[in-house]
């Protein structure tokens, strides 16, 4: 069941992760978060491993979590699942490269930003879209943004809430490389075996040096904001955009 | 015979330091190490010297340290590599480095403990270690990170992969690309808008800069070191490199 919403593909020196809900946008849920976290583990100790590609199959790589489905994952819409999965995935030993189209959006983009390469389709949007319905981007979430695209341009991807297109992101350092649609696979692809044509040894150490270098920076301390958004998330208003999301109507917001 | 590899060009208020071994690209050796470490000390005494300028002569600015003395460089009193680059990138003033053709490596490292960066339209910019199995140490991701932020420094570093003069641009690795044959002179005209402005001023914002970046490099990172000295002494790393001599593909064992 796992293996249909998410597959494994093994190549001699790198993996490849495709998500696999095409007619839903790959909108992660349970299941496939499951399937996520246990590819993952099935990868950390693999010393054979040199790359992974992550993809999505279809037309989008990922529209983030599935609203309809969100009040069944662990603790409601609290992200705290996918901020546990998704450190994880940073923390891969080996170098991971995303291989994004169509849409990569709010947890998709938070996805895809999570790896260490990105190679984008020219129809790419990406975007931090739960303003619009009243959900809050955690902390490490952000801090992930201003990691890799800077304070400036997280300011505008989350206060806005509107995607950017591929040629923007590129602008932006959100992505390192736009190709034609048609070309992505290949193209990550192409990175992979560059990747995994160099020393495995090299490449795992300076993966560590690069994540210590920026790591610090989420050793702040933000109970606070960790309880803030508590609050945010099962908030009126949270439930009012969610609410308006699936019935296709502008939410009313009360501001609280 | 320092003067030979290295030459020191005083101009009215700034100095320009040339690699001088283009029949190598420029590839620093045990000698030129040396002669940089003599030339700084005369820099670092010299307080109307208001902006320094490095580049290479010949095809390339510099295709990192040279394999062949790898394992002597830094041996028997000399000067090592991170002490040379460190105090560079200490110098009280502004440096600029102009950079043509090749600036792989060692090359890319010694560019970015300079200040400002211009490339000539035909350069290629990357670091290779990977390719030998060889580590950068923390020092020279600290570098990178503080330069291009953590996704840029993936790219160079994992895929190994030199970059043109406009991808580095874009990356902000460089600050501005010029025509290969207006090189020399860009660097000219930026040391001497450098030099005109006040001497003072500029000395303490160098100081700024640095004292807001110092922080993330005292990070705790023994640990790194200790295995990055491992990985430096691998038989992958010592495969690679002599695979790299015999222009042949490395075959990596991961160990």
């Amino acid at each position: 069941m796992a293996d249909e919403l998410f597959k494994v593909e093994r190549h001699p020196s790198y993996v490849t992760f495709t998500l696999n809900r095409p007619e839903k946008r790959n909108s992660l849920n349970e299941p496939m978060l499951v399937a996520l976290d246990n590819a993952i583990a099935s990868v950390e100790q693999d010393k054979s491993i040199r790359a992974i590609i992550l993809r999505g199959n279809g037309r989008a790589f990922c529209s983030g979590i599935d609203l309809a489905e969100a009040e069944r994952l662990e603790g409601g819409h609290n992200p705290v699942s996918l901020e546990r999965i998704f450190k994880r995935l940073e923390h891969l030993p080996v170098p991971v490269i995303a291989a994004m189209q169509g849409a990569a959006l709010a947890g998709g983009c938070e996805l895809g930003l999570h790896c260490d390469l990105r190679v984008a389709a020219d129809d790419l949007r990406m975007g931090m879209t739960v303003a619009r319905v009243g959900l809050i981007v955690p902390y490490n979430f952000i801090r992930k943004l201003i990691e890799i695209i800077g304070t400036a341009n997280t300011a505008q991807i989350i206060f806005t809430a509107e995607p950017v297109d591929a040629a923007r992101a590129i602008q932006m350092g959100m992505v390192h490389e736009v190709v034609p649609a048609a070309k992505l696979d290949e193209a990550a692809v192409a990175w992979a075996e560059k990747v995994a044509a160099n020393a495995p040894l090299s490449l795992r150490t300076m993966k560590m040096s690069l994540r210590r270098s920026v790591d610090s920076s989420n050793d702040a301390w933000h109970d606070d904001i960790v309880e803030l958004g508590r609050q945010v998330r099962s908030s009126k208003d949270a439930k009012e955009g969610i609410r308006a999301f699936l019935e296709k109507r502008k939410p009313v917001w009360k501001a609280e | 015979m320092a003067d030979d590899v290295l030459k020191v060009e005083r101009h009215p208020n700034y100095v320009t330091l040339i690699l001088n071994r283009p029949e190598k690209r420029n590839a620093l050796n045990g000698v030129m190490f040396e002669a940089l470490d003599h030339a700084l000390g005369e820099i670092e005494k010299s307080p109307e010297v208001r902006a320094v300028i490095l580049r290479g002569e010949g095809r390339a600015f510099c295709s990192g340290i040279d394999l062949r003395e790898i394992g002597n460089i830094g041996g028997g009193g000399a000067p090592a590599p991170e002490k040379i680059f460190s105090r560079i990138q200490k110098l009280p003033m502004p440096t600029i480095v102009a950079l043509q053709g090749d600036t792989l490596t060692g090359g890319l490292v010694l560019a970015l403990t300079c200040d400002l960066r211009i490339a000539g339209a035909g350069a290629r910019l990357g670091m290779t270690p990977a390719r030998i199995g060889y580590l950068p140490t923390f020092a020279i991701f600290r570098r990178f990170v503080e330069t291009v932020g953590p996704a840029n420094t993936a790219e160079i570093m994992y895929l190994a992969d030199p970059l043109d003069a406009a991808r580095a641009r874009e990356i902000g690795l460089v600050h501005k690309v010029v025509p290969d044959d207006g090189l020399v002179a860009a660097a000219d005209a930026w040391a001497a808008k450098i030099a005109g402005n006040a001497p003072l001023s500029v000395r303490a914002m160098k100081q700024s800069i640095q004292r807001v970046m110092s922080k993330a490099f005292d990070l705790e990172h023994g640990d790194i070191d200790e295995l990055g000295n491992k990985v430096r002494g691998s038989n992958d790393a010592k495969e690679g490199v002599r695979a790299f001599l015999e222009k042949r593909k490395p075959v990596w064992k991961g160990e």
